[in-house]
């Protein structure tokens, strides 16, 4: 059967297939353009003299190509502001939080995911729905109680308070979507693994923890940009300037005098290039376990 | 089996504490520790560590920990730092802002220190008018900028103009002769003037002795519909739609750049502070020797108009519990050597009429017409709501409905006044 | 806290819960220890962490927030550390403003075109991408993945460069084919501004919701596919018949998401409108919940606004949660 129906296909509508795609084809073009345009134009004016990038004419190509915007954001000695100078020092406590924030993320929602899926687990539902509903809290709102509570607990300006709230808020969505990756995996094969003498643990460790593990890279990835794109709580909680993450460094290029679009736009380029490198490296990974996930359910 | 399955939980958890660890030890509000919160841009470590080592001579064994803050979320950051167990001492303060936190009670009460700071007496009125709140002074001046009109020198010749204009009847008449000069250049402004760009416009509006708002029995009320307003605004709107482009009527001076486009030759003239200076340079090296400056003239020669003074002010949390070392710094900071020294490394002006004196700009004309123009400035109304005011972009959106003239300029001045009446009172 | 914003968004994971249906038929284990305590307990101990690290890090202060909702909190009692009860002051304040029915009318429609664009496109692309080749699958994977690594403040400053009214690209472009919009100003007038804000939101989110129904779409298996073509089903046929019952789950979770984050937004709002937000009227929820609270300082107000948005939400999407238990809850029975 699986031969015969591209030759079956075939015979009764070739070329409006074709056509089709082709239209198919074009429109994924425009699609692509469209999407990756602010992107491309944000990288555009990292490369461009700030006179250049407000200008009266817009230009589509780095024209006056300059690396000057990158020095400026990255090089303290040529910075133009203070906080510019703490480029390093911010950009290693984002790493230090982001990632710890991630970490604890995914394992604390890989064990919630196997204990709501792979129990008959009393009140499941509603801590699903909890979970649901506490992501309708509007950010904004929480950032007074969630400042001054971590203040009684002397944990502002601090990465393990940061580390907390990140993970805090990256958890319900990720435990959402794990629960899906584990029910997507047999529990046939763990059962075998236990018939063999593991105990429940070492099942889940051994042969559930691999297997959903495209699970957690995905789901990572969303902990990660969530965490890593945060300006409201990293500014009020930590006070230091070299304990401060990117995007409040990133402000820095915006002064009473006006903003360095240009230093701004180059930052931009250089918050989004983890991002990037982490996706294209994982992306192969993560469609292929997803592909494979499904064959085997 | 268990152990393997909970060690990365406890790795991950250790590593943060561990790290944590490491930093609450600096991070907590340890005694004789001095926490100063500067904002982005202002200060540079030249000057604070200069204040810092001679705070350090008053108060050995103490430290200084400057926190460089973003303005983004500022409002929010200051309240909540201090409301905090820790508060930092010292905060620079947006001197439109000082009303709001000096209400919000978390501001130490400086009158009675006054005579204790240098030159107070001779503070300029737009930083100090602003820090007083209900009577009582709530923060003390600590730098200013204003904006004063550059000017094409060849451009001037070329159109037969020897001399700034010494009155705004002079400004509107020398605009006339520079527009009927260039007008083969396209899209020419004589003046060019960003309707958003409300500090470049309201000194019009003081120039004919106008008033943003005033106090009448205990509330602030607008005063746009005052006769002298009126005029100052009619002034503005004639200026701006006689000079300046018509795509200029709704822009701000940032997008597109006022410096860009002077730089460019399509403007003889435009209105804005020192940073732009070098800007016009670095877009257009020809441009070196023809830049000149004056202050925007008024009604009468030698009278120019007053300016809109920006800068920042520095107050004192009231929950700070080292309140004498944190009038020390400031003292330092606002002080003459510190003063003279901010001037000269970071060319902000200094915080009194006699300091700017003391500076010594005859090698340098233009930056001695910004800090001349400081002398007679003028300042916004001392009040809480002022804050919403600007988080709302109220005057830019005034000066913009003006310059677009789709309403005579009493009907604009009529809403505005009704929406500062509501906003300046807001409890 | 860090709400994900609409253009903050992972790639989503699959919800696999409807897949299975072989693997559903489960044996018990053979194993002692599946005495009714452990069985209850074991689960438990799993669920503590993240139960925990929630209860505490969301749950207290949301409830200091529900808390603040009946006080009068200003900078003043906030710096003072000073506790005022108003009872339902707050509350009969939001009610008696015009602003809140102009917010919540604005809020509802402004979600409606955002997650019924971004779902409706997202899935478009998902199907899309499996109709054309591989190249240029990849090309526009990377291209998705490319706007949603971008930070969300730097697309929105991105955004308002793009519609300058006098220098804009988008302006340069229109006009140079010659229709008349030299000079138009987008951010004029709410509607305009709220349609850019709109196409700022739909474009962060569609790389999320497309690339995780197009995980969802390959899950459905081939034989299906083929099945139906044997039985010379339509392409719309096979849409309803064989895909839509397999990726619906998933489906309404991302709707569901989608309204809660849409709901929430802030960010992008604030800065394609340069705080010119409230002069605009342009007042979601998200927005105006902000405006009360930072800019009046009135955190009790603010905090009020803020139960009101999280009680609508769940009015708007109980029914989904419902379903989306109830077919939880079917599996699970399944598995037994």
């Amino acid at each position: 059967m699986r031969a015969a129906t591209p030759t079956l296909m075939a015979g009764t509508r070739t070329s409006r297939y074709r056509s089709m795609t082709w239209l198919w084809r074009a429109v994924a073009l425009v699609f692509a353009i469209v999407m990756v345009f602010p992107v491309y134009w944000m990288v555009n004016s990292a490369f461009e003299p700030n006179s250049q990038i407000t200008s009266l004419t817009p230009s589509f190509f780095p024209v006056h190509l300059t690396l000057h915007n990158f020095v400026r954001a990255v090089d303290h000695t040529a910075g133009t502001t203070v906080v510019q100078a703490y480029f390093w020092d911010d950009a290693r406590n984002s790493l230090i939080v982001v990632t710890s924030a991630v970490l604890v993320t995914l394992i604390f929602a890989f064990l919630a995911a196997a204990a709501i899926s792979r129990f008959r687990l009393r009140g499941a539902s509603a801590f699903l729905v909890l979970i649901l509903v506490v992501q309708m809290v509007p950010g904004t709102a929480m950032v007074i109680p969630i400042f001054l509570f971590l203040n009684n607990l002397h944990l502002t300006d601090n990465y393990l308070g940061l580390i907390l709230v990140y993970a805090a808020s990256t958890l319900p969505f990720t435990i959402w979507a794990l629960r899906g990756f584990v029910r997507g995996v047999p529990i046939e094969l763990e059962e075998a693994a236990m018939v063999d003498g593991a105990s429940r643990f070492g099942a889940f460790w051994r042969i559930l923890f691999p297997l959903v593990l495209p699970g957690l890279i995905s789901t990572g990835i969303f902990a990660f940009i969530t965490s890593w794109n945060d300006f409201l709580m990293a500014n009020i909680l930590m006070q230091q300037n070299y304990h401060q993450t990117l995007p409040v460094w990133l402000f820095s290029f915006t002064t009473n005098t006006g903003t360095d679009y240009g230093g701004l736009m180059a930052g931009c380029t250089i918050m989004a290039l983890p991002v990037v490198i982490f996706f294209l490296l994982v992306q192969r990974r993560l469609v292929s376990g997803l592909t494979a996930g499904a064959v085997k359910g | 089996m268990k152990r393997r399955l909970i060690a990365p939980t406890a790795l991950a958890l250790a590593v943060a504490t561990g790290m944590s660890g490491g930093l609450t030890a600096t991070a907590s509000a340890s005694s004789n520790t001095l926490t100063v919160w500067l904002m982005t841009g202002d200060s540079q470590p030249s000057v604070y560590t200069a204040v810092n080592t001679a705070f350090q001579k008053e108060y050995p064994g103490w430290t200084v920990n400057i926190e460089v803050q973003q303005w983004s979320g500022i409002s929010a950051k200051i309240i909540s730092g201090l409301a905090s167990s820790s508060p930092p001492d010292v905060m620079e303060l947006g001197n439109t802002d000082v009303a709001e936190f000096a209400a919000s009670g978390g501001l130490t009460n400086l009158t009675p220190y006054k005579s204790q700071f240098q030159n107070s007496s001779q503070w300029l009125s737009g930083l100090e008018g602003p820090a007083e709140y209900k009577g009582g002074l709530y923060a003390v001046p600590e730098l200013a900028g204003d904006r004063v009109v550059v000017y094409n020198k060849q451009m001037f010749r070329q159109a037969g103009i020897t001399k700034p204009p010494a009155t705004l009847d002079q400004l509107v008449a020398d605009g006339a002769a520079l527009k009927n000069r260039f007008s083969n250049v396209k899209d020419f402004s004589s003046l060019y003037l960003p309707g958003e760009e409300w500090y470049a416009a309201v000194p019009f509006l003081w120039a004919y002795g106008g008033q943003i708002a005033v106090q009448q029995g205990g509330k602030w009320v607008g005063a746009l519909e005052s006769k002298a307003s009126l005029a100052g605004l009619h002034e503005f709107q004639v200026v701006q739609n006689d000079m300046s482009t018509p795509a200029s009527r709704s822009t701000n001076e940032v997008t597109p750049s006022d410096a860009e486009v002077f730089a460019s030759g399509k403007a003889a003239m435009f209105i804005d502070g020192t940073w732009t200076l070098g800007q016009i340079r670095a877009d257009n090296k020809k441009m070196a020797g023809k830049i000149g400056t004056f202050i925007l003239p008024g009604l009468v020669p030698g009278k120019p108009a007053p300016v809109f003074l920006g800068g920042s002010d520095l107050g004192i949390a009231k929950n700070s519990p080292n309140q004498a070392q944190a009038l020390a710094w400031v003292k330092l900071y606002a002080g003459t050597a510190n003063q003279l020294l901010q001037a000269k490394d970071i060319g902000f002006i200094p915080n009194a009429t006699n300091v700017i004196g003391q500076v010594n700009l005859t090698a340098n004309p233009n930056i001695a017409t910004y800090f001349k123009a400081a002398s007679v400035s003028n300042f916004t109304p001392p009040v809480p709501g002022w804050a919403t005011v600007e988080a709302d972009n109220v005057m830019q959106n005034l000066f913009a409905q003006l310059a677009k003239g789709h309403q005579n300029v009493e009907a604009v001045a009529q809403a505005y006044d009704r929406k500062l009446d509501a906003l300046l009172n807001a409890q | 806290m860090a709400t994900p914003t609409a253009s903050g968004l992972a790639p989503a994971p699959t919800e696999l819960a409807i897949l299975p249906t072989a693997a559903s038929r489960r044996r018990s284990p053979p194993h002692a220890w599946r005495r009714s305590w452990r069985r209850q307990l074991l689960p438990l101990l799993l669920l503590l962490p993240a139960l925990g690290l929630i209860g505490l890090m969301t749950g207290y202060p949301l409830g200091r927030l529900v808390a603040t909702s009946f006080q009068n909190l200003g900078p003043i009692q906030l710096i003072g550390h000073k506790v005022v009860w108003n009872g339902l002051a707050n509350y009969r304040t939001l009610f008696t403003s015009s602003n809140l029915g102009t917010s919540v009318l604005q809020t509802v429609v402004f979600v409606l075109a955002c997650v019924g664009l971004t779902m409706a496109l997202g899935t478009g692309v998902a199907l899309l991408l499996r109709r054309v080749g591989s190249l240029l699958r990849v090309v526009v994977s990377v291209c998705m993945l490319l706007a949603w690594s971008m930070p969300t403040s730097a697309a929105a400053i991105v955004w308002t460069w793009l519609f300058e009214s006098e220098w804009g690209v988008v302006n340069y472009m229109l006009t140079a084919t010659g229709l008349h919009f030299a000079n138009h100003n987008w951010f004029g007038s709410a509607i305009s501004a709220y349609s850019i804000i709109t196409a700022n939101i739909v474009w962060g989110a569609i790389p999320f919701v497309a690339l995780t129904m197009y995980s969802a779409l390959t899950l459905v298996p081939r034989d299906l596919f083929e099945a139906a073509a044997v039985d010379g089903a339509s392409p719309a046929t096979t849409f309803r018949q064989v895909t839509l019952p397999i990726v619906r789950p998933i489906f309404v979770l991302l709707t569901v998401l989608s309204i809660i984050w849409d709901a929430n937004v802030f960010n992008q709002v604030w800065y394609l409108t340069q705080g010119n937000a409230q002069l605009l009227n342009v007042i979601p929820l998200g927005v105006w919940q902000y405006i009360q609270a930072f800019s009046s300082q009135q955190y009790g107000l603010g905090a009020a606004v803020a139960v009101i948005m999280i009680l609508l939400l769940l009015a708007v999407t109980g029914y989904y949660i419902r379903i989306m238990v109830r077919t939880g809850e079917v599996q699970r029975g399944a598995k037994a």
